[in-house]
């Protein structure tokens, strides 16, 4: 039954009357807030305010919230942990990178389609810079000192886009992305807005003056 | 400056207590000297000539020998636990002192190897330098003690039982190839391991938001798997490498009885001469194995050593 909560279109996310503290101090008062899919939703605010908290709470991890987190409807705690991750994307801050293929940190443990990946590569503007590396797509990368920060997150970007999942949420997706690149993920979500879900936590004016949907939280 | 004189070099500090050990050690031996001679007398004088005051005074001799000996090895092993842990805890400053002196090179070509070499290889460092070389070092000084008083007993039946140890040592060698091959292959397999985990650690929280949970055990096992191998085949090398020294022991034994049972018809070895060889051959056989066993451990402990020496060599060493 939980698998048929997910939808190809009309996908939506509802916060209402969340309170949330890690420890005593309230991180999350009283949030109201709807998501919509065929739109540019973007969350904004101060550092600290609690935007990457509010989308992490859709993870499922965190269950100690008061109110409700529905998905078409569905309250989450009604929804198992396994059906969530199948269907969200998440693209961090800063992306890891494991010891493996360039590839294998795309793709992770999903089926490989070549044709997609190259796809997504070029139009993210990373095809290039691994034609540049030692081995290509195939060339071993981890730690720190492989990979610049703006591929960092470019391949956090390709990994989240790459799953087709119906939820894709990107938190500061541009913050080491020179202009062009920028440019390129805004045109690339703008592409796949009505096919997804789209959440974006950002500070960039680009991305805010993009959005269809504008949400601060104080 | 190899790994080598690194260590001398860490060990020299502690030279007052070395020195208290080792002549613990020696009392120790000197007190052992006496004890066949006593088992002998008591088997060849006290029995026959049932003279009880004598072995009233044998006997109380032999309790003396036996409390004096605990007390000496319980001495040395506690001088030699304080030596091994001071020195185990330089080693560990010295491993973290190295690491912030680390360059960028350093840092990619060291940083697979820093948590297996902080929990396994500074774990088997601890436990040879802590228990197994006191022991050792007991069991070689009992060794040549024995072999001292048994060669006064009778020369035939003690070139029966030194005949064997070149043996051992030949086969020691062979074995000791194989297992060195196979721990460093071993430990390689752990540093991959141990990065993995690291990187889980790292990124828990993410590698749930990726549902990577088959991502990583895709990676893991595959490494687990080829651990647990590697460790089979380890445990069965000590295996072979333990038995042979027993099979060869117990071979011994049968030669020193039924030669020395004849020697005894010959009038050429007393009753209580041959029993001191009989208790006494395993007395030198049991210490045997256990050196040629720590020798296996020795190449353990050699690459452990060889991979702390590699973190900590570094262009900074000097600022130590």
């Amino acid at each position: 039954m939980n698998k048929k909560i997910f939808q190809k279109h009309n996908n939506k996310i509802e916060f209402k009357n969340i309170n949330f503290s890690y420890n005593k101090e309230n991180v999350l008062n009283n949030i109201n807030l709807r998501l919509e899919q065929g739109k540019i939703n973007t969350i904004t605010g101060k550092n600290g305010s609690g935007k990457t908290t509010l989308i992490n709470l859709i993870l499922g991890i965190w269950d100690n919230y008061c109110g409700d987190i529905l998905i078409n409807d569905i309250n989450i705690k009604e929804i198992k942990r396994s059906i969530l991750l199948e269907n969200i994307a998440f693209c961090f801050q800063s992306t890891p990178v494991f010891r493996d293929s360039v590839k294998k940190n795309i793709i992770l443990d999903e089926e490989l389609d070549d044709c997609y990946l190259n796809e997504l590569l070029k139009e993210m503007g990373f095809y290039e810079d691994i034609q540049e590396m030692e081995k290509g797509i195939d060339t071993i990368i981890g730690g720190r000192d492989n990979i610049s920060g703006g591929q960092n997150q470019k391949l956090g970007l390709i990994r989240t886009l790459y799953t087709k999942k119906s939820i894709l949420v990107f938190d500061e997706p541009t913050s080491s992305l020179d202009k062009k690149s920028q440019k390129m993920f805004l045109d690339k979500v703008k592409s796949i807005k009505e096919n997804h879900l789209v959440v974006i936590i950002s500070h960039s004016l680009n991305i805010i003056q993009s959005s269809d949907f504008l949400f601060e939280i104080n | 400056m190899n790994y080598y004189n690194w260590i001398f070099k860490k060990i020299k500090k502690y030279k007052l207590l070395y020195f208290t050990s080792i002549m613990l050690m020696f009392l120790g031996a000197s007190i052992n000297f006496m004890l066949p001679d006593t088992i002998k007398k008591i088997i060849d004088i006290a029995i026959p000539f049932e003279d009880k005051q004598y072995l009233l005074e044998k006997i109380i001799l032999l309790l003396i020998i036996f409390v004096l000996s605990a007390i000496c090895t319980i001495l040395f092993e506690y001088i030699f636990s304080i030596i091994a842990n001071k020195v185990l805890l330089d080693i560990k400053v010295s491993l973290t002192n190295s690491i912030f002196n680390y360059t960028g090179l350093d840092i990619k070509e060291k940083q697979k190897k820093i948590i297996t070499v902080f929990t396994r290889d500074v774990f088997i460092l601890e436990q040879i330098l802590t228990r197994r070389v006191s022991m050792i070092l007991i069991d070689l000084i009992s060794i040549i003690v024995i072999l001292i008083y048994l060669s006064y007993s009778d020369l035939r039946l003690t070139f029966c039982i030194v005949v064997t140890y070149p043996i051992l040592i030949f086969a020691q060698l062979k074995f000791n190839k194989s297992i060195k091959k196979r721990t460093r292959e071993l430990m390689e397999k752990h540093d991959t391991s141990n990065m993995n985990i690291k990187e889980l650690i790292t990124n828990i929280y993410e590698y749930i938001a990726y549902n990577g949970k088959k991502y990583f055990l895709n990676r893991y096992i595959p490494i687990e798997e080829d651990i647990v191998n590697k460790k089979i085949e380890l445990n069965l090398l000590f295996s072979y490498n333990a038995q042979f020294p027993s099979s060869l022991s117990s071979l011994i034994i049968v030669v020193i009885l039924g030669l020395g049972a004849f020697f005894v018809i010959d009038n050429t070895v007393s009753m209580g001469e041959l029993t001191i060889f009989y208790i006494y051959s395993n007395r030198v056989f049991v210490p045997v194995s256990r050196v040629v066993l720590f020798f296996a451990d020795l190449e353990k402990t050699k690459i452990s050593m060889e991979r702390i020496y590699s973190l900590i060599k570094t262009d900074g060493e000097n600022n130590e």
